[in-house]
């Protein structure tokens, strides 16, 4: 490997927007989840997510045709869905508890209680509003549109979605499902291809910048008046932060070593979301056996870092095996010996 | 008292140029360099005159520091005049420039200190080199080996490509510039060059453009040019510039690598707004170094391309043959062909006392000439892989075990070299001189003999099936130690945030998309890259380079690999 460019960790480094988004929206729900600060922080973070999910996704969802569109959230289903399900049954097995519509990711529209101990609504979610993008996307050739005017055809969708949430809200109480329905929170997703269409894909105007702004803001605003139960205060106030922020400030220059921390969290995001619940469990166990309680000074805080380091620490230990693995030949060795292959080599 | 100017040898192109024939008597009252003070033409001229006296007697090779100030030029263009061989130093390199030295037995050598006092270096009396009578520069460049090399100017090479920047930017002695880039760096060199030809000046600053001083400086000094490699470009674009007060702001000018579309989209609309222009360049060292400039008017509209062939010169595009390719948007190696073309390059001193006549430039860059005329660089013909920051040419190796009887064929990643050799051939033993030579551990070497070498359907060899069918080492427990210690280095890489942790971007898109094949000319989208791969590789390419552009997943593997290089590249 090349040597080390070395560079100071308080030189000024830009990150997206985007990317911080994502690492606070995680941090949001271990916060949230451990009840780090109830009043002060509550939910929210899963809509951060789903934002800064959309905003991502359509860099990479509309480089083809509709059918490639397709293929891609199928995939990204699949991403999401395989070890969601393979932890939900690992759980059910150590708990003994079965739920098949849990399993099957659909049991958010009949409870809203859970056996997995991490909130397998967003997975639900997440992957029922990609297959209903599967198979609408090349049913209304949705990409080719989208390709040939970005901004107006993805307005329209949100349009689309802001209406479904509130007509299907207004017309069927959900509240005892917990409000955790795809169509809900299409919108919050819809919203960050919106913010790809106007700020990713090309340079925006300043004056299309603040259309933006007004659009997100303003819809942040309708849905908190029109579906408070669903929007509620700390929900509103973290998903109009994040949008008003991206937009307002798309790239930010932080100290390297502040880059950095966000950039882990960012990309362990996965790891975090499912097992942080882990780890709040294990502390328990561990507090239960040395008798100390759940109340000490700084316990909230303890479940607070630990759910977002240790998720993160498996996410980097795993990620340098995969490296190490491609990049040390062992692979091939192991290969090499089973095909006992001729040794012509120097 | 002025020199007489000197009239070179050879060609005699370069002998019409101000640069080498003594004062303009219109621009010795001129301001020529402002710094502490404003200096005009003619102490500089003076200065210049004074510092190389010693040299007067005969034509000779000298080196002088290559910094931004007053003595350092002065001596350079007093060389130039006087007929001498110059090189400018990187002054920051002691060891180097002392190898260098060692190495070329220059009759001089100029040292500029930081207060920007000069002195001569005392060298050995010779024997000094032979130099042919078209020499007059020498540039650095680096080898595949990292060693340095030089590539050689002549006086025609450098009058020529002179005459040609000052004629596509319309300068005249009321430009000036501020030296942001460095004077040994080929870019900054043409920018001395061409406002001293036409009686322009310089401001003359080591500030970073990060730095609010630099700005004020600028606004202070009405500048009407602004130098830039795309760094600087991103970094104006962060920084709080007020455009207003470049009031003389006539044009940017961009070189030094690749610069994302974006960018250059933003600054010539910019421009646009505020009424000064962009000019987009594309150059080789071995051009001297411009080659190509994007007419203003197109940036906008067309921010990828590279432009048309600089005045005096033309661009053409040829097959693996050697076959001129005609008609628009077919994908060739970029050839060059004007009067800037080096005169060769020089390893050591003998060098010095050749020359030839280099009827093309051949860039190594493969380009498509797009609709209307203008070129687009779309990737990188030459084979290189880097390791402990040697860039090692795959073809070259290939060649020398050519030259040593062998029927070779090498590819390799920045893990490491895969060559196959026809058989007979002592693999151990060719395995053993290329660590030897290239000073790469043994491990990464990996030599199989083979009947024949890999070949495609059109009898090209196969490189690619050569990478994924060489011999890999059998013994397991070696490679069971390397994998465990390669984990605890890549843990240590991801939490301290090493700029290591991914030396390339084929290795970052390989890290993406294990187990499958990443051809350079497939972009993510194009391999099926999912957004969770977007995170991951979003932040592998934003280790590689700084100002990763936001259609990135679209951009093939090859495309995104020279614009990370360019990064370091500061033609």
């Amino acid at each position: 490997m090349p040597p080390c460019e070395r560079t100071s960790w308080l030189a000024p480094r830009s990150i997206e927007a985007v990317a911080v988004l994502r690492s606070f929206g995680i941090a949001l729900v271990v916060a949230n989840h451990c009840h780090l600060s109830p009043r002060a922080i509550g939910p929210g973070g899963l809509n951060v997510l789903l934002f800064a999910s959309g905003a991502t996704s359509a860099r990479v969802a509309f480089a083809g045709d509709s059918r490639r569109s397709a293929a891609q959230f199928l995939r990204f289903a699949a991403l999401v869905a395989v070890p969601s399900i393979l932890l939900a049954a690992a759980t059910g097995i150590a708990l003994r508890q079965f739920d098949p519509w849990e399993l099957l990711l659909v049991s958010n529209w009949l409870q809203a209680s859970r056996v997995a101990l991490f909130p397998i609504w967003y997975t639900q979610v997440m992957v029922q509003i990609m297959i209903g993008l599967a198979v609408l996307f090349p049913l209304l050739h949705l990409t080719e549109r989208i390709r040939a005017r970005p901004t107006a055809t993805i307005g329209a969708l949100f349009a689309v979605a802001l209406a479904a949430a509130a007509v299907s809200k207004l017309m069927w109480d959900t509240t005892e499902l917990a409000d955790k329905l795809p169509h809900l929170v299409l919108w919050n997703l819809l919203a960050g291809w919106l913010y790809w269409a106007v700020m990713v894909r090309r340079e925006a105007a300043p004056t299309e910048r603040a259309a933006l702004l007004a659009v997100l803001a303003g819809t942040a605003g309708l849905m908190y008046l029109v579906l408070p139960a669903v929007y509620g205060t700390a929900r509103f106030t973290w998903l109009a932060a994040a949008l008003v922020l991206t937009v307002a400030v798309p790239e930010l220059r932080l100290p390297r070593l502040a880059r950095h921390v966000l950039l882990l969290i960012n990309n362990g995001t996965f790891f975090v979301f499912l097992f942080h619940y882990y780890v709040f469990s294990a502390i328990t166990n561990i507090e239960a056996r040395l008798g100390i309680g759940q109340h000490y000074p700084g316990a909230t805080a303890l479940r607070f870092a630990a759910g977002l380091v240790v998720p993160i620490a498996g996410w980097v230990v795993i990620t340098a095996t995969r490296r190490a693995w491609q990049t040390t030949g062992v692979r091939e060795t192991m290969l090499a010996r089973r095909r006992v292959v001729p040794a012509a080599a120097g | 008292m002025l020199r007489q100017g000197w009239r070179p040898g050879g060609s005699g192109v370069g002998g019409s140029s101000p640069l080498f024939c003594g004062p303009d008597e219109r621009h010795l009252d001129l301001p020529f360099l402002l710094g502490d003070v404003v200096l005009t033409y003619r102490p500089v001229y003076e200065l210049g005159d004074e510092i190389i006296a010693p040299w007067a007697s005969s034509r000779s090779l000298l080196f002088i520091d290559g910094v931004n100030r007053p003595a350092s030029i002065a001596a350079y263009l007093a060389a130039l005049r006087a007929g001498h061989v110059v090189h400018l130093l990187d002054s920051s390199k002691d060891e180097a420039n002392r190898e260098l030295i060692r190495r070329y037995a220059p009759t001089g050598v100029v040292h500029i200190d930081d207060d920007g006092a000069w002195r001569r270096e005392p060298v050995t009396t010779g024997p000094h080199p032979a130099l042919h009578p078209d020499l007059a520069v020498l540039l650095s460049t680096s080898g595949t080996t990292g060693s340095s090399k030089f590539v050689k100017l002549s006086y025609r090479n450098v009058a020529a490509n002179t005459a040609s920047i000052v004629e596509y930017l319309g300068l005249t002695a009321d430009d000036r510039s501020i030296t942001v880039l460095k004077p040994f760096y080929s870019y900054g060199y043409s920018v001395i060059n061409t406002h001293a030809a036409v009686g322009g000046s310089l401001v003359l600053t080591d500030l970073s453009v990060q730095s609010p001083e630099l700005w004020s400086l600028a606004y202070r000094s009405g500048i009407t040019n602004v130098p830039g490699v795309p760094h600087t470009f991103q970094v104006m674009r962060a920084t709080s510039i007020d455009w207003n007060r470049l009031d003389r702001l006539r044009f940017l000018t961009q070189a030094g690598g690749r610069m994302e579309p974006g960018l250059v989209r933003h600054f010539a609309r910019l421009g646009e707004e505020r009424g000064w222009s962009l000019f987009v360049m594309y150059g080789q060292t071995e051009g001297g170094p411009r080659l190509s400039y994007l007419p203003p008017s197109y940036a906008a509209r067309y921010p990828e391309s590279i432009g048309v062939a600089v005045p005096g010169g033309t661009f053409e595009l040829v097959d693996d043959d050697g076959a001129v390719l005609e008609g628009a948007d077919v994908e060739g190696e970029l050839v060059y062909r004007g009067p800037n073309i080096m005169v060769g390059y020089a390893r050591a001193a003998a060098d010095l006392g050749t020359g030839e006549e280099l009827p093309a430039l051949h860039t190594g860059d493969i380009a498509r000439r797009n609709d209307v005329g203008l070129y687009v660089i779309t990737g990188r013909k030459s084979r290189f892989i880097k390791f402990l920051g040697l860039r090692i040419g795959l073809d070259e190796i290939e060649s020398a075990l050519e030259a040593d009887g062998y029927r070779a064929a090498v590819a390799g990643t920045d893990e490491g070299l895969r060559v196959a050799v026809e058989s007979p051939a002592d693999g151990p033993s060719i395995g053993a001189r290329l660590t030897a030579a290239y000073g790469l551990p043994a491990q990464f070497v990996s030599v199989a003999v083979v009947e024949s070498l890999p070949r495609l359907t059109n009898g090209k060899v196969d490189y690619q099936s050569l990478l994924t069918a060489a011999a890999p080492p059998t013994r397991l427990w070696p490679a069971l130690r390397r994998f465990v210690s390669q984990i605890r280095c890549e843990v240590g890489a991801i939490l301290l945030g090493r700029e290591t942790s991914v030396s390339d971007v084929p290795e970052a898109f390989a890290l993406v998309f294990p187990n499958r094949p990443v051809p350079l000319d497939q972009s993510f989208v194009g391999l099926g890259g999912d957004s969770l791969g977007f995170v991951q590789l979003t932040v592998y390419l934003e280790e590689l380079m700084d100002d990763l552009p936001a259609d990135w997943p679209e951009r093939s593997v090859a495309d995104l690999q020279s614009l990370a290089r360019s990064r370091h590249a500061a033609v």
